[in-house]
């Protein structure tokens, strides 16, 4: 699999970056959701829609894996982010750094 | 209780289980329009409409994983996915950012260009029976035609989503908006329908005068389309 990271792949939706902070350790959507919501003081709040569309490209891309899967009829997954995901990750967190750096200059 | 409705626009269908919902209707099951509803406590439920990706329903994935939000899957009909939710759960909506927005209405256009193909095709055929002198094939030719201005408006109506969506986002800003279809064009295709299929029933009069008021709205239908368009350009 190739895991460069591509000028396509930054930067990332709003979601796509709370999702991947919340999987810096294994988590299940609804975690995923509420941490969001914590960690913002409750400005985003995840569709279930929009949550699942996109654990099912990052899961495809390979920035984030299945950790561990309930046994029985109702399967609650958890995920965690993978290494490369991990670096796209830092890659968008410079990224951002540059921004807030480049931001200052507005202060007089 | 049962109620008939055809819609073509999830968010209408949206708002219109939701305004049941609000009335102490809860909808529980469709079938081909028809749409079945129990009994709730006035504004119980929240429904909203996703898209799937295929036409048989969708993977248990999907429906354990919407459950571990609280969201049931009511009903899958093709694509089609209604969901509902407890109210007292909070606001429900599906997509909250732009950017699943587009994807879902993305969705919405293909899935709708695909249907609007195989209906031209229809089309087409029932055409060529016409002028083969097939029975009914002139009458269902037009009813086929007038099904077909609704989708072309469904889909011109996604594509003017898509467009305010993708300027929300700062995308290139689209060349003007294309406006609808006049729904008398569809009405009259259709009254035109129910002229020929009548045709043997009817005294020579009364089907005259069918017939005018048919071709009244279909040429109502193709002015007053005309001048949304110019109307359109204007702005």
């Amino acid at each position: 699999m190739n895991n460069k990271i591509t000028e396509k792949d930054l930067p990332l939706t709003e979601a796509v970056f709370y999702i991947l902070l919340a999987l810096r350790h294994p988590n299940h959507g609804y975690g995923i959701i509420q941490e969001v919501e914590e960690m913002t003081g409750g400005r985003v709040t995840l569709g279930a829609g929009t949550l699942y569309g996109a654990i099912q490209t990052l899961e495809k891309k390979n920035w984030i894996s299945v950790y561990s899967e309930e046994a029985g009829s109702r399967k609650k997954k958890e995920y965690l982010i993978t290494d490369h995901g991990r670096e796209v990750f830092l890659a968008e967190r410079d990224r951002i750094s540059e921004l807030s750096e480049n931001a200052k200059k507005m202060e007089v | 209780m049962k109620k008939f409705a055809l819609y073509f626009d999830k968010d209408k269908e949206m708002e219109w289980l939701n305004k049941m919902a609000q009335e102490g209707y809860a909808m529980v099951d469709f079938f081909a329009g028809l749409y079945t509803f129990e009994p709730c406590e006035k504004g119980e439920w929240q429904y909203q409409i996703d898209i799937g990706n295929g036409f048989f329903g969708v993977k248990k994935e999907y429906s354990d994983f919407m459950s571990e939000m609280g969201i049931e899957v009511v009903k899958c009909w093709g694509p089609w996915v209604i969901l509902r939710r407890k109210a007292q759960e909070g606001r429900f909506e599906l997509f909250s950012d732009v950017d699943s927005q587009i994807e879902q209405y993305k969705k919405i256009l293909i899935l709708f260009k695909v249907v609007t193909g195989v209906e031209l095709l229809a089309l087409i055929y029932e055409i060529y029976a016409g002028f083969s002198g097939v029975t009914l094939a002139w009458p269902i030719a037009f009813i086929i035609a007038a099904f077909a201005f609704v989708l072309f408006n469904v889909i011109i109506r996604t594509k003017n989503i898509l467009a305010e969506l993708r300027e929300r986002k700062g995308e290139a800003k689209d060349l003007g908006r294309t406006k609808n279809v006049s729904p008398a064009v569809s009405a009259g295709l259709l009254l035109n329908a129910v002229h020929l299929l009548a045709a043997d029933h009817i005294p020579m009069p009364f089907r005259i005068v069918l017939l005018v008021i048919s071709l009244g709205l279909i040429s109502y239908g193709a002015i007053d389309t005309a001048n949304r368009k110019n109307r359109a350009d204007h702005n």
